[in-house]
């Protein structure tokens, strides 16, 4: 419901008849990197993935990746080794069919980087407990007609944990294809406004065009649901709120928050989370 | 509280007892004349018209009901009765007992008399003890090219110095470097809450309904208070109590209509004035299905009753009412205010005026978001104020003033409710948060010889929270700690604050003078926003356990100098500013729906010095005035931009006005604006980083880099038209933004579409070029 509501505030104060144009603006750079770290570890049994890169100039076109870095995630008991991708460098990948457990600690550990260049190696980490797996009964698919474009609704039933504080990222997945596929396509939710409620039609995703997607007339709808701890909720908060830009309405910018600690600054996040899965075959 | 309130007032009123009774020794040998003085066309009472004894080299100015009251010896007078922009009207007066004369000015204008009303004036404006208030007759604001040609008095109170419009065309205004809720709006005496239409294109304030405009920039008077930056105080017409007539214009956007008359003649009368705008007619031509279907409009509608009972009381009802609407079939949302003021005015004597009034104001918005055909979503958000004040006016003689009064309201603020059509939820309800803010005040003005006058006075305000309430409790991380719940109708967190503030001019000579004042002012709401333009989304919050009322001390001198006959008239000031409790708020707050708001907040303190430079000009033909103004303004807040200092997001180091009118005949008239503004404070990126394949900017400190430059030039041209017996009309051409600079609205930094990895800067701006002819009438 309040993912609704925010798609309103959006859509009611953007209404303003503004023009934009390109500007040559020039900004401070600096000369020291910072490491970024892109990690989850989910309860799906697959290869888990981490990535890690450096900070650039923001009008810079390459990210530079971090190689050679001795990467793990350990749950007390357990420790998983991420080993680096030969073809992707700074992609590190644990084995196939490794998964994680609901409610366990996992905590990350990244070591043997240099990220300033300064000759001596650096370590951090970061840590985030693994929520339940969300109760998703089952969704319906929909074409509604928004601002005059027939856009792919899906919207879900279940019951809502009641503990306070719990947060949900939503993709969608036609057939096995991930179409949401970059952050800021994904939808994100917090219970606030309807903790412990059994949630009847609740819309999950929005604005996703139909006919770049559902092209075939008969498509396998899937509703991916991450149980995502609060704070990694508010990360992903941070996230879109700078990437969709300033402007008076928004607030003053400001960095994204981090859970990762260590030898020097370091940038992104680390989380575990669960996923449950629903899909419908749809027939617009 | 009742023996810290007697202990707190006993001291002042023994004080001003004193100062009374030495002022006035020869009271029982005065008589006193007294009247109000109005338009001799529509008998509209005149505010701040002079009253003028050449000889004596004394007067007084009417209030704010154009009422006056001059104590004097027994004998026979020359008085000047005067106001600018009508026939100076003399009067010899043989005072050999208590008398009451009110006074009709004609506004047929003639040059020499308005030479002399000028002179007038600068006496009065030497002497008076009062810095940083600027009163804007409503004539000079309809000079002034208006965007859309609709005439707008904030968007003119924003070209004064020391005030600037918080972003380009919002009607959200700073004040020396204040934010848009630190400014007390009030229409008769009605908070304003929100004072935008149209997302601040237009003001809630239409022209045809204003009687006078005046802003105190800080040095605020002692009947006011609740607010640090400045007091906005708007006064509608009283309605024409000899005939009916009616007024109007026809605008690209948008048209108005007035229509006033006596209810009874020269007795009472009434006013009702309406604006509705008409984007919705256009919509169905645009070329986008989306905005064919949009309905985008707003409404108001003012209206104000009066009624005099005899020579002694008057009674006034008022009231405003203003909806925006936007709708289409996927999202709707309306938003406005509406206020209310019963006033009676009564006097006691001739020397004694009392008011009495009652008000109501209310501020709510509701959203609705249709999720299916069947399904929609609505968002509510209201508040409301009552209260009632009660102000006196000792009008003792033309050297000494008393003012002293109460006042008491009620606030009750719904911070949000959200309920689904079809009842598959609970209704998310956020606590309703009740208040209440009380004042005494006490306030003279005294002339000591004939060069000094003084002003002092002092305001006790008092707030409290009031229950049913849940309050959380906050530990040193800003983390719930707990909870404290209080019952229905208990009162807790009793605050209070003595105000003092006081002001002085010291005449030079007959053409220049010396001011100074200092003002301390307490403010126990404020407004939940991090953002520099006005959203209709506005969420008010009041002090609370954890919100400490926000304190400002100001200082200001000042040096005020007539030149060229009185055509020119400078004034220079400095100012300092020091403000504790400034409250601002995280790094990403969440700021709707959120029962933890207060966790979102940070406070700490801040500052903002500066210097305001005004030339006033009233040649034959060529009216206005040229401004400078130079200011400084930080905060340093606790767990922002490392605790450090940092720039106020209101801080404009330099600004330049000029606006200006040149009658070229009676049917015609030119107007310019040139404005000039530093850019606002911004915060830019100095590194990126990548994350689920979207690129997201590294920013350095808070509000260290700056917009470029605002500068913009408007344009106008007046004609009147052949007049038709009563029937006037005239057509008026104007230019917004002549030179269509692409100022800053917002710089964001995107993604570039084609290639996701690139980064690119983008300056968004609202206007280029704006032209808009509206045709106006009067009969």
């Amino acid at each position: 419901m309040k993912s609704a509501i925010t798609l309103l505030i959006l859509s009611a104060i953007t209404y303003l008849p503004a023009c934009v144009e390109q500007i040559e603006l020039p900004l401070e750079s600096s000369d020291t990197r910072m490491l970024v770290v892109e990690g989850q570890f989910t309860s799906d049994t697959t290869i888990q993935t981490i990535r890690l890169s450096l900070t650039s100039d923001f009008y810079e076109t390459n990210t530079d990746p971090v190689e050679n870095a001795t990467v793990s995630v350990t749950d007390g008991t357990n420790t998983y080794l991420f080993i680096e991708d030969p073809k992707i460098r700074g992609l590190y990948k644990t084995p196939a069919e490794t998964y994680g457990m609901p409610g366990k600690k996992y905590k990350l550990m990244i070591s043997g980087t240099d990220t300033n260049g300064d000759g001596e190696t650096e370590s951090y980490t970061a840590e985030g407990q693994m929520p339940a797996m969300s109760g998703i009964d089952s969704i319906n698919v929909s074409i509604e007609n928004l601002f005059s474009n027939d856009m792919l609704r899906v919207s879900y039933y279940g019951q809502e944990d009641p503990a306070p504080n719990d947060a949900y990222l939503f993709r969608l997945r036609i057939n096995t294809w991930l179409v949401t596929n970059n952050l800021n396509e994904c939808t994100i939710s917090e219970d606030q406004t309807y903790n412990g409620q059994y949630m009847i039609d609740e819309p999950a995703i929005y604005f996703i065009q139909k006919d770049r997607y559902v092209r075939n007339g008969v498509e396998l709808i899937t509703l991916e649901s991450c149980h995502i701890p609060y704070d990694y909720y508010l990360f992903l908060n941070d996230v879109r709120w700078e990437s969709f830009g300033s402007d008076p309405f928004s607030g003053n910018p400001a960095n994204i928050r981090t859970n990762i600690t260590g030898t020097h600054k370091a940038l992104g996040f680390f989380a575990a989370y669960s996923i449950t899965r629903k899909s419908k075959i749809f027939k617009p | 509280m009742h023996k810290l309130l007697l202990k707190l007032l006993c001291p002042v009123v023994a004080f001003f007892w004193v100062t009374t009774a030495l002022a006035d020794p020869s009271d029982t040998k005065r008589l006193t004349i007294s009247g109000y003085i109005k338009d001799a066309s529509n008998g509209e009472v005149l505010i701040g018209a002079t009253i003028y004894l050449p000889e004596q080299a004394t007067g007084t100015v009417t209030n704010s009901y154009g009422f006056y009251s001059l104590s004097l010896a027994p004998g026979n007078y020359h008085i000047k009765f005067g106001f600018m922009g009508y026939a100076t009207e003399n009067r010899q007066v043989d005072l050999s007992e208590n008398m009451s004369l009110n006074i009709e000015l004609n506004p047929e204008t003639k040059e020499l008399d308005e030479f002399e009303v000028v002179a007038q004036k600068k006496g009065m404006d030497l002497k008076k003890p009062e810095m940083s208030a600027v009163n804007l007759p409503m004539k000079t604001i309809r000079q002034i090219p208006a965007m859309m040609g609709e005439v707008d008095l904030i968007k003119a109170i924003q070209l004064l110095p020391g005030v600037q419009a918080t972003s380009e065309g919002s009607s959200s205004f700073s004040v020396r470097g204040g934010s848009g809720d630190q400014n007390l709006i009030l229409l008769d005496e009605s908070t304003v809450y929100n004072a935008s239409h149209l997302m601040g294109f237009f003001s809630v304030f239409n022209n045809d309904a204003i009687n006078s405009v005046k802003i105190y920039k800080g040095d605020i008077p002692t009947w006011a208070g609740g607010r640090l930056a400045s007091l906005l105080d708007v006064r509608m017409k009283d309605g024409n109590q000899k005939k009916y007539s009616a007024s109007g214009g026809i605008g690209i956007l948008s048209s108005r209509l007035t229509v006033e008359g006596p209810i009874q003649k020269e007795k009472s009368s009434f006013i009702i004035s309406g604006r509705r705008s008409y984007m919705d007619l256009f919509t169905p031509l645009a070329s986008e299905e989306a905005l064919r279907e949009t309905k985008l409009y707003f409404y108001d509608l003012n209206a104000k009753m009066n009624f005099t009972l005899g020579e002694k009381d008057r009674l006034y009802f008022s009231g405003y009412f203003g909806r925006d609407v936007f709708d289409n079939d996927f999202a709707g949302m309306q938003f406005g205010n509406g206020t209310f003021t019963a006033r009676w005015n009564h006097l006691f004597s001739q020397k004694i005026f009392s008011n009495l009034s009652l008000i109501s104001s209310d501020y709510n918005y509701e959203l609705g978001f249709a999720s299916t055909e069947s399904k929609e979503y609505t968002w509510k958000y209201d508040m409301e104020e009552k209260g009632v004040k009660y102000d006196l006016g000792f009008l003792i003689s033309p050297e000494y003033e008393v003012k002293t009064g109460v006042q008491w309201s009620f606030h009750t603020m719904h911070p949000g409710t959200i309920s689904a059509s079809d009842d598959s939820y609970d209704p998310y309800i956020l606590q309703k948060k009740k208040s209440a803010e009380g004042a005494a005040y006490i306030q003279a003005e005294q002339k000591i010889g004939k060069k000094l006058t003084l002003r002092y006075g002092v305001r006790w305000s008092l707030f409290a929270n009031r229950g049913i309430d849940t309050v959380f409790v906050y530990n040193k991380q800003y983390e719930e700690a707990g909870q404290k719940t209080y019952g229905h109708n208990d009162y807790f967190n009793w605050q209070n604050g003595v105000e003092p503030r006081a002001g002085l001019s010291y005449m030079i000579n007959d053409e220049s003078s010396l001011k100074a004042s200092y003002a301390r002012s307490r403010q126990y709401y404020q407004m939940a926003t991090n953002t520099t333009s006005g959203t209709p989304l506005d969420l008010w919050f009041s002090a609370s356990p954890n919100v400490k009322p926000q304190v400002s001390d100001q200082w200001s001198v000042g040096y005020n100098r007539y030149f060229h006959n009185q055509q020119i008239e400078l004034s220079a000031e400095l100012f300092y500013k020091d403000m504790q409790n400034t409250i601002d708020f995280k790094d990403h707050p969440t700021l709707y729906f959120n029962r933890k708001l207060e966790g979102e907040l940070r406070y700490g303190k801040s500052y903002a010095y500066g210097a305001e430079m005004m030339a006033m000009l009233n040649f034959e033909k060529i009216s206005g005035w040229v401004s400078y103004t130079y200011t400084q303004s930080e905060r340093k807040i606790d767990g922002i931009a490392n605790g450090d200092w940092f720039t106020s997001p209101f801080e404009r180091p330099h600004s330049i006005n000029i606006v200006l009118n040149y009658a070229k005949s009676t049917k015609n008239s030119f107007g310019i604006n040139w404005v000039y503004s530093s850019g606002q404070p911004a915060t830019f990126p100095v590194g990126r980083m990548e994350i689920g394949n979207v690129i997201l900017p590294i920013y350095s400190d808070r509000n260290t880099e700056r917009y470029p430059d605002y500068h913009r030039l408007d344009l106008s041209y007046t004609h009147k038209l052949r007049k038709h017996g009563r029937y006037e009309q005239e057509l008026n051409f104007s230019l917004y933004n002549a030179y269509g600079r692409h100022n800053t609205w917002a710089i964001r930094f995107q993604q570039d579409n084609d290639d996701p990895k690139k980064t690119q800067a983008q300056n968004v701006y609202l206007f280029s070029i704006v032209p808009s002819i509206t045709y106006n009438f009067k009969f």
